[in-house]
């Protein structure tokens, strides 16, 4: 069973999505290790670090974790804790679902807001290796933060059709076929 | 007004908000009204993600999931079954040996449960074993995981509560080993009494030892290097975890042929995401780490605790039974990112060693994990194995109690944290 909303979602449309929170986070993290390696290799054998591969790595992985982030709310994997509502029926998990949604909307809504805001007016340090400016860093934020409203408005749809309709399912329990390649492991 | 707000997280989480955007939402409401707030949640949302060390645990993540799916299960479990499978109950015994062995690899509780529930359950359910007892050892010895290196709930508290990983690493060897002592000696004692099977007739000789040894050495030297490089101060924890990605490909690509590089876009594809999951709410706990500062938690929680007694002893006991029950309920990491700034000084200022103090959070959140009803690794195994919960629930409960006197041990005898890494420095 697809969701609803996911099964609308062009083809074209969910694989850069999957390339962007899933193959460039991959890509991201295999650089570190090889930067991270590098430097060790570097400073043991040759005597001479990688200059800068600590501060690279940092930026890499500032970004690749909140590019997958996106991934894991298209996944609907994040971690929450459904003890109480696991027990509702299923119009009022759509319910409390919704929400759940309106409130990861309005946080994401205003990280989105602050975030570019502080990226276009903000001061920012430098790094010390790479001279490059946090304000790099920083817009990871606001980037991962609209890829996350988009998936919770998704979830959104659909818990407001299953609070009408009374049959609801979680996204996380709905296998997003179609935007997963074959050689991707399922969640657990 | 800091208990109005930590009600409101509670009902949120439970409400199954994720955890990090519950976190959020709470440190946004409180900091509203100061006008520079929106810049100031960013900032922490990006520099609580700037620490070097935090690099560790997508790295340790990713080279547990090359090895998980790089045949090691399998022959750690054969070289288990050499050792221990003549005792009575043997594969319950390969069970919870497997767990200490693989311990040193995956670091994760859940995954070394998921590991024993597929492989080793179907099997010991042929041999008679009831479908309670397989799953509930199986969940049981997945808490040694946790306190082995690369244990990333012992990276996290070294991150922060600044406290050495390498020194954390090595103090969680002795508790896992006692871990494994406990649980073995009880399934020992449940074996007989139901009168499971060997798994084999008498010992193994030593080239069968010798063999099965061989046959897994790569794996097995995984956790020794890690002790090793670190101790010795090779690498930073981060370095070496990106030399175990290294080491685990090399022996699962090339010494164990188990996986090609057609496999290696999907496997880093899965740790990137798995690690994103963790890394969301550390970056959200900076954030809350303002209210925690500016409501001063830590003493507040002094004050109260030192308000019923000023016994060390009592209040550790008092911790102890508060981590257990909301370990039971919440899941261990979003638990220590919330916990630990605020629990890290007032063991501190009670006196009890830091890398002491780790070793008792993390064993704590462990053992509440894999306890029914709602522990996270008990769904994990459920799910595997199909088991009913009071099933689970009345076979786990002398693990559970074994596993208790554990943690009691380790409360009040430090020494069995601290000594290796005394030894060792």
């Amino acid at each position: 069973m697809k969701s609803p909303a996911t099964r609308r979602m062009p083809r074209g449309v969910s694989r850069s999505l999957v390339f962007v929170e899933e193959i460039v986070p991959a890509l991201l993290l295999a650089f570190i290790v090889v930067a991270i390696t590098a430097d060790v290799i570097g400073r043991y054998l040759f005597a001479n670090p990688l200059q800068g591969a600590a501060e690279i790595s940092l930026i890499a992985f500032v970004w690749a974790t909140y590019l997958a982030v996106a991934g894991v709310s298209r996944q609907g994997r994040h971690i929450a804790i459904d003890v109480i509502t696991a027990t509702f029926s299923p119009r009022w998990q759509a319910i409390a679902d919704i929400v759940a949604q309106l409130i990861i909307i309005g946080v994401l809504g205003y990280l989105v807001i602050n975030g570019l805001d502080f990226f276009a007016q903000g001061h920012f340090t430098n790094l010390v290796g790479t001279g490059l400016s946090r304000r790099w860093l920083m817009l990871a934020i606001p980037v991962s933060a609209i890829l996350m409203i988009c998936y919770s408005a998704r979830d959104l749809i659909v818990a407001v059709r299953g609070a009408i309709s009374g049959d609801f399912q979680l996204t996380s329990n709905v296998p997003d076929d179609d935007i997963r390649p074959d050689n991707t492991p399922k969640e657990a | 007004m800091i208990w109005a707000l930590l009600l409101v997280i509670l009902v949120l989480i439970f409400l199954r908000v994720p955890v990090f955007a519950s976190l959020l939402a709470v440190s946004v409401l409180y900091i509203m009204l100061e006008p520079t707030a929106g810049t100031v949640i960013v900032q922490r949302m990006s520099s609580g993600l700037e620490s070097f060390p935090l690099l560790a645990i997508p790295l340790f993540v990713l080279a547990g999931t090359i090895m998980a799916g790089g045949g090691i299960a399998e022959r750690l479990m054969a070289f288990a079954t050499v050792l221990v499978g003549h005792f009575r109950g043997g594969l319950a015994q390969v069970n919870v040996l497997n767990s200490l062995m693989i311990g040193g690899m995956s670091g994760s509780s859940n995954a070394d449960a998921a590991i024993d529930a597929k492989i080793l359950v179907p099997i010991m359910r042929r041999q008679g074993y009831s479908n309670g007892f397989a799953s509930a050892i199986s969940a049981a010895s997945g808490s040694i995981s946790p306190i082995l290196p690369p244990s990333i709930g012992l990276i996290l508290y070294g991150v922060l509560a600044n406290v050495s990983i390498g020194a954390l690493f090595i103090g969680g060897v002795v508790p896992a080993i006692l871990i494994a002592l406990a649980l073995s000696v009880t399934v020992w004692l449940i074996s007989v009494r139901n009168k499971y099977p060997r798994v084999r007739d008498g010992r193994a000789n030593f080239l069968e030892i010798w063999g099965s040894f061989r046959k897994s050495f790569f794996a097995l030297l995984m956790p020794v290097l890690l002790i090793v490089g670190l101790r010795a101060g090779i690498f930073t924890p981060t370095e070496l975890s990106a030399i175990a990605v290294v080491y685990s490909l090399v022996v699962a690509g090339f010494v164990y042929k188990q996986i090609t590089w057609r496999d290696l876009p999907a496997l880093f594809r899965e740790a990137a995401i798995t690690s994103a999951m963790v890394l969301i709410i550390i970056a959200a706990a900076a954030v809350f780490g303002i209210i925690v500062a500016y409501e001063r938690i830590p003493d507040q929680l002094l004050g109260l605790l030192t308000g019923f007694t000023d016994n060390p002893m009592l209040i550790l006991l008092f911790i102890n039974l508060l981590l257990l029950i909301l370990g039971m309920f919440m899941e261990s990491m979003s638990l220590m990112i919330i916990l630990v700034p605020v629990l890290a000084p007032l063991a501190a200022s009670i006196g009890v060693d830091p890398v002491h103090f780790g070793l008792i959070l993390v064993l704590n959140f462990t053992i509440g994990s894999i306890t029914p009803p709602v522990g996270s690794v008990v769904y994990t195994v459920a799910a595997i194995t199909g088991v009913k919960i009071p099933e689970f629930t009345r076979a786990f409960l002398p693990m559970f109690l074994a596993l208790v006197v554990v943690l009691l041990l380790v409360t009040y005898i430090p020494e069995l944290v601290t000594w290796l890494p005394e030894l060792t420095r």
